[in-house]
């Protein structure tokens, strides 16, 4: 018997005061384990294993979030770059071609090409971009009996082709006064 | 309301993604400036070379010795014979001649159609491919027009040109 009159449970000797009156130790142990199903309030739902794994899931998602912005950057950037490359080597293509076209010595008139001259094309001081690893010069007839002619040649082909790039221009060339040909002079930059 | 945040993030991250990639996807250059100029070029330099007198052996052309013809005087003769006489031998002999010339200098990636008016007459190449292969895009035309030579009226020679789709 306690003081205020109320019996004590055998199983808990050590009582504890409330306002509704003296509780024992295991009737509230009972009543936290039957309102959140866990031992204590120390490791609650929302602070303990269970937050764990919360973080773990919201980690993994931001870590997905930033890789998903750092590889649209990486190949961004890639692509622009491998662009503004593409670009500088078309226009040395481009660059190429005109001085070619420029040079009035190699034409007998407007775009009718000299065939006697087109050797002096390997001798023409061609200003080649810095950075340009190499270049060929190629006229190509459209002519049964002739194939590709090299005209000017500087470094060896890559292997790869996505390296290689090209522009091209119809021209006549004149055999003779009876034999203009179609043809195409072509440049390959890499 | 963590997991609730790194979803609006993750949400947030493609939505960059996504702009970031489609930014780059339709920036290939834009060269129809340049093919228009290759197209023109290819058609003044067809117009100018000269056949070769086995190339007009079939057509029974009288030309001198160490003469030959242009592509453009072939192509007015032969439309002045044309309104005279119908001959289909004729013409698939110098439409092969024409398709030759044209092949080697727009294909590969160009393909084409070709075709000279003299008055009603029409000298047509069609397109080496396939007839009903049909411009899918840009379509690069070259128009030359000249006094028909020794006839009266004027002569139109039109190519058509498109790129092939890869």
């Amino acid at each position: 018997m306690t003081s205020n009159g109320t019996e004590s449970e055998s199983l808990s000797p050590i009582s504890v005061s409330t306002r509704r009156g003296s509780q024992s130790l295991t009737t509230l142990r009972a009543n936290v384990r039957s309102s959140s199903g866990y031992e204590s309030r120390r490791y609650g739902p929302t602070e303990g294993v269970g937050g764990f794994f919360d973080s773990f899931i919201v980690m993994i998602i931001v870590t997905l979030g930033i890789m998903l912005v750092t590889s649209s950057l990486s190949i961004t950037n890639g692509e622009l770059s491998k662009c503004n490359k593409g670009k500088s080597l078309d226009g040395v293509c481009r660059d190429l071609l005109d001085q070619i076209l420029a040079n009035d010595d190699l034409f007998v008139e407007s775009g009718l090409l000299d065939f006697t001259m087109l050797k002096a094309v390997s001798s023409l001081p061609l200003s080649v971009e810095h950075g340009v690893l190499g270049y060929r010069i190629i006229l190509t007839e459209v002519h049964p009996n002739t194939g590709p002619l090299t005209l000017a040649a500087n470094g060896s082909i890559p292997f790869s082709l996505e390296e290689l790039h090209t522009a091209r221009v119809p021209v006549n060339v004149q055999h003779s006064a009876a034999d203009v040909r179609a043809a195409l002079i072509s440049v390959w930059v890499w | 309301m963590a997991i609730f945040d790194a979803l609006i993030f993750l949400a947030a991250a493609s939505v960059v993604s996504a702009s970031l990639l489609g930014a780059i996807a339709p920036s290939k250059p834009s060269d129809d400036a340049e093919v228009q100029g290759f197209v023109e070029r290819a058609h003044s330099v067809f117009l100018r070379t000269t056949l070769q007198p086995d190339q007009l052996a079939g057509l029974g052309l009288d030309i001198e010795k160490n003469k030959t013809l242009t592509v453009f005087e072939l192509i007015v003769s032969e439309l002045v014979m044309a309104e005279k006489v119908n001959s289909p031998n004729r013409i698939d002999v110098v439409r092969s001649c024409l398709t030759t010339l044209l092949n080697g200098l727009l294909t590969p990636g160009l393909n084409y159609a070709w075709r000279a008016e003299h008055n009603s007459t029409i000298l047509s190449v069609p397109s080496p491919t396939s007839p009903l292969d049909q411009p899918n895009g840009s379509t690069y035309v070259s128009k030359v027009a000249s006094k028909m030579p020794l006839h009266d009226g004027d002569i139109t020679m039109t190519l058509y040109t498109w790129r092939i789709l890869e």
